[in-house]
Order: structure tokens, then sequence, then C-alpha cells
């Protein structure tokens, strides 16, 4: 009888561990979204959208697909949409970046994306630039201004 | 008997006054019902004063039930009115806590920028639309061990302005004033390789290095006009200090703004842009210009570059020519020359490694050639190790010059580098039946500390 219990108490565990170790990431994953302005046209997979946010973000391409001026911001460092964006996005770690803007900045004089802390002065600036980019948590986007768009999902 | 009840509140809620009202109706009509039996068994003489009472009555009677008809309309309007009232008052909370976090977001901008300009005055620009202001600074010791002699001096001293202005849209201009106090080391002795020293040029020299404008027509298309960086290779075009893991360069980029190779500035003109596609980034660089120290010639060239997606490779070609002035080589006359060239970019994960080469076929004096690879490996975020196997045939014939250098950068933070280089250079001998023999072998050990400070 012991030795029933000790097993079913076993299984039991072990079960719970799989579905613990199966669930957990997926629960604890945000949601997060590139934000456009509405009229941006940029169109494709989700591969070539990513990598043409990318070369927007770092400058490396300073139009939209429409020969729109893009207009990217940024978010402060520790701001978890950042770091989200960083990691998935971008593909690079925070000195990687650094590295790359501090080229940027002597050899062209292109400076990093202006940071914005407040979600709502960045959906409102991306609405009135027509470039205009920015990336935020989904849950923020509730409320959003007409005059932006989400052009590309991540989760973390 | 307790007709009515009253709540601790001291209100009557509807259900009581509508029961208050019932009781007082049927009330009423008991009391109607005695009053209109009672004249019937009553005497003819007194009927009409009775019956003249009785409609006095009936008439007070409906009068209260009309007041009290009229009492519980006012408490259900008032019942009704409360709740419109509390729904507004939830929206008007809601309204509120929405204007007090835009507020809050109001604030933290405001006091941004009040940190950042307070009661300073503002720069303005004239025209542009923005501008743009950085640099660094950079310093080095050297110490430089010769056969016959050493010397040691803390020989460079950079500081760079540098400049970026938004002029409207899709026009800029970028600009880099430098101002140096700086010797570089030189060797004393008669064949210029065995007692090192250090050549002071005077109090130092100011150089515009780069200022261009720019037109983007888009990112395939710009059109750039004045003194820039000539696009060759992968150093020259990196450049700056704070980028470099040895701001001495390689050999064939010495020395500063010179032309072993190629120049190292054009004034001139230079079309660049680039391609975006699905495997990788094509871009292209073509210049038409003069070299400052060979103001009569034009010089010419261009690199193709391509930019592999997601492998960090980038590789490039490069193709050049006109005229230079070598007053070793040819006595002072230009010789017109040919350039070729290609480079390896491999930048991914750890592995930053950079190769390239480049030849020359000269009209005057002997072929150039020149090539070097540095790899280097990130140890982390703060610490790079590099090594660079450099090779360096100017065309003065004088031996081929050798360099292996070793060094170690670290950035305690992104705009601080600091740098520790050894480096050992070789000079190959001349015979004596060539026209600058005979020249000795020689061997120089250097060790430099630097520091850049980017702002």
């Amino acid at each position: 009888m012991k030795k029933n219990n000790f097993k079913i108490v076993y299984t039991l565990t072990l079960l719970a561990g799989l579905i613990l170790t199966t669930i957990t990431p997926e629960a604890i994953s945000a949601e997060f979204a590139v934000v456009v302005n509405a009229k941006n046209g940029t169109s494709g997979s989700q591969e070539e959208i990513r990598r043409e946010v990318k070369r927007t973000f770092m400058k490396q391409q300073s139009s939209w697909t429409g020969n729109i001026d893009a207009f990217p911001l940024d978010r402060d460092p520790s701001n978890a949409a950042h770091q989200a964006f960083l990691k998935n996005v971008l593909q690079m770690s925070e000195q990687e970046l650094d590295a790359h803007w501090l080229s940027m900045k002597q050899q062209q004089g292109q400076t990093p994306p202006r940071v914005v802390g407040s979600t709502r002065i960045l959906l409102r600036l991306i609405g009135k630039k027509e470039g205009g980019m920015g990336v935020v948590n989904v849950d923020e986007l509730a409320g959003a201004p007409a005059s932006v768009k989400a052009l590309l999902q991540f989760t973390d | 008997m307790k007709i009515i009840s009253c709540h601790v509140d001291g209100r009557y809620h509807i259900p009581d006054i509508i029961r208050l009202s019932r009781v007082g109706v049927v009330s009423m009509g008991i009391l109607l019902g005695s009053s209109i039996l009672t004249p019937a068994i009553a005497l003819d003489a007194d009927k009409n004063d009775r019956l003249s009472k009785l409609e006095a009555q009936l008439s007070k009677a409906m009068g209260l039930i009309l007041l009290l008809q009229n009492e519980i309309s006012v408490i259900k309007n008032e019942n009704s009115t409360g709740e419109a009232k509390t729904g507004n008052l939830k929206q008007i909370t809601q309204s509120v806590q929405e204007n007090s976090e835009r507020m809050d977001d109001m604030e933290d901008v405001v006091l941004d920028l009040e940190d950042k300009t307070g009661s300073r005055a503002l720069v303005k620009a004239f025209d542009a639309v923005s501008i743009d202001i950085g640099g660094f600074l950079h310093s080095a010791y050297t110490y430089v061990d010769g056969e016959s002699g050493s010397a040691g001096s803390f020989n460079r001293q950079t500081f760079e302005l540098l400049m970026k202005a938004e002029l409207g849209q899709s026009w800029s201009a970028f600009i880099a004033q430098a101002f140096i106090r700086e010797s570089a080391p030189i060797f004393q002795d008669d064949e210029g390789r065995k007692d090192p020293t250090f050549r002071i040029p005077g109090a130092g020299i100011s150089p515009t290095v780069i200022a261009w404008a720019n037109y983007k027509a888009s990112d395939a298309l710009n059109v750039r006009l004045g003194r820039f960086i000539t696009p060759h290779g992968i150093v020259n075009i990196d450049h700056f200090p704070a980028s470099l893991l040895d701001p001495e360069q390689p050999q064939f980029l010495r020395p500063f703004g010179g032309q072993t190779m190629f120049a190292n500035f054009m004034t001139g003109i230079n079309v660049h842009g680039q391609k975006f596609g699905e495997n990788g980034t094509l871009k292209y660089d073509f210049y038409l210009g003069n070299f400052v120290g060979n103001p009569e010639n034009i010089n010419y060239g261009g690199r193709l570059a391509y930019k592999i997606a997601g492998t960090g490779f980038t590789v490039g070609a490069n193709v050049g020519g006109g005229s230079r002035t070598n007053v070793d080589a040819v006595g002072g006359a230009s010789s017109n020359y040919l350039l070729y060239g290609g480079d390896l970019l491999y930048d991914k994960g750890n592995i930053l490694w950079k190769s390239e080469f480049f030849a020359t076929d000269e009209d005057l004096g002997e072929n150039r050639l020149t090539f070097y690879t540095q790899p280097a490996y990130r140890i982390n975020n703060k610490w790079t190790a590099f090594y660079r196997f450099d090779f360096l045939d100017d065309g003065t014939g004088t031996g081929d010059k050798i360099e292996h250098a070793i060094g170690l950068n670290y950035r305690p933070i992104q705009s601080v580098v600091l740098r520790s280089i050894l480096t050992l250079k070789g000079f190959d001998a001349v015979d004596s039946s060539l026209p600058n023999g005979p020249l000795s072998e020689a061997d120089v050990r250097s060790y430099q500390l630097s520091a850049t400070f980017s702002f």
C-alpha cells in the first residue's frame, strides 16, 4: 500500500514538473509590437519585415518602402520592450548596439534614435510622423490612436 | 400597531413608500365608505348640509391622495437621478485618472528637459534643421626599443570635434575638425631603422579631416561633395581611433593623411549608395578628386562591397588610380598608378576578423604591395584581444617591412577605450646591388599605451 502511494506521488510530481517546465515559459512570455504610422506601406514576410525594421532602427536604411523618411524611436534601456526588441528583432547585445552607434556617430554623424519614456507620447509621435516607428508592449496598444498600427509582433 | 418602518438611514425607500400609499388609499376608502353610508340613514333635513360636508371631505381626501402621489413621484425621480449620477461619477473618475497619468508623463518630459537645459541658453543653428555635436580625445604613450637606442614619449594628443547638420530633407553636412599635437616615431640613424626618436613637427596641426555635404536621392543614390575618407578597404573607412583596436592602423595607412598606397583622404565628389536584398546588402562607392599632396592631378576609384545576411561576412573589391608624387621613389616626379585590392570582414559573435590587400602598378618606381590580417576575439563585453600580421612593400626600394602587433583593448564604458599594444617590426635587408642598398636587417620593439575618450 505504501509502495503504491509512493508511486502515485512520484508520478504526480513528475507530471507536475513536466507541465510546469512546458507551460511556464509560455505563461510568463510577454508580447511586443513594432508600431508604425498607419500610412506605412511596408509589407512582406515576418523575416523581411524584421530585417527592414532592424536596418531602419540602426539607421543603415534611411527610408521606408515608398521613400518615406524613417523616424525610428527607442525606449529607455531598462524598458522591457527595448530589451525584447534588442534580443528578438535586432538580435544584438547592448554592447554591440553601443559599438554600432559609436561607429555611426564618428563616421557619419548619425545619432541613435531618440528615447521616449511614455508610451502615450511615443504612440502620438508615431501617429504624427509618417516614417515613425517604435516598440511597445501589446497591452499598451489598447486605446492607441487610429493613426498608428502594429507592423510586427514578437514574443520575448 | 406599526404601519410603516423606517430604515436605519432614516429614509423611506420605494417599497416602503408604495406600502405607505396603499395603506393611505385603503384608509381613505374606509373613511369615504363610512362617510357615504352615514348620510343614507340620516334625516332629510340634514341631507343637504351633510352632502356638502361629505363633498368637502371627499375633496380633501382627493387632495391628500394627489399630494401623496406627487411625493412618491418626486422620491422616485430622486432615486433615478442618483443612479445616473453614480454612472457619471465613474466616468469622471476614470477621466481624471487618465489625465493624471498624462500629466505625470508630461511632467517626466519637462523634468527631463529641465535637467538637460535648466536656465542655460539654448544653442540655435543659423539655418540647419538640427545639429549634432560630438568628438573624442586620444592620447598615447609610445616606447620604441631599437637596435641602436631607444626612446619614449607621450607622443599623441588629438582632440577632434565632429559635427553633423541636417540642412533640410535630403541634405546634410558632416565635419571633423582635428587639433593634433603629436610626434611620430622615426629612426635617426643613416639607414633609418635602428636608432628611434620622435619627430616634433612644431606647435601642432589642426587639419580639417572631413568636411562634406551630402545629397540623398534615396538609400541607393547619394552624392557627397567635399573632403571625405577615401572609400577603400575596412580600416581606412573605420578610421576613427574610438572604433579601432589599434589606432596606429596598418602600415599602408601611415603616415596620417599620406598616400602610401592610396590617399587616405580625398577632396572631390563621392557617389555612394546601398541596395538591400533578401540575401544581403550591396554597397558601392565611386569617387573622383584630388589628394592634398598632389593637387594638380585627379585620382579616381571605388569600392563594391557585399554584406552576406546573417553570416557576419562582408567582402569588398577595390579599384583606383591616378597620379601621385613620391619624392623618395621618383625624385619628385608624378607617377601614374593603378590600384586594385580586396577586403574581407568577419564580424559575428566573439570574432572580429579584418583582412585587406592592395597592390599597385606604378609607371615610375617600383610596384607596391601590402596586406594584413587581424583576427580579434571579444573576451567579454569589456575586453578584446587582437593580433595583426602586416606586410608592406612601399615601393621605395628600402626592403619589405613586416609587423606583428598583439594587443588588448579594455572598455570600462562604451565611450572609453584603454589599450596596451606590443608591436614587433622587422626591416628586411637590402642588397648592395640595389639602388638604395646596402641596408642591414633590423628589428624594433614598440610598446604603446593609449586611451580614447568619445563624447
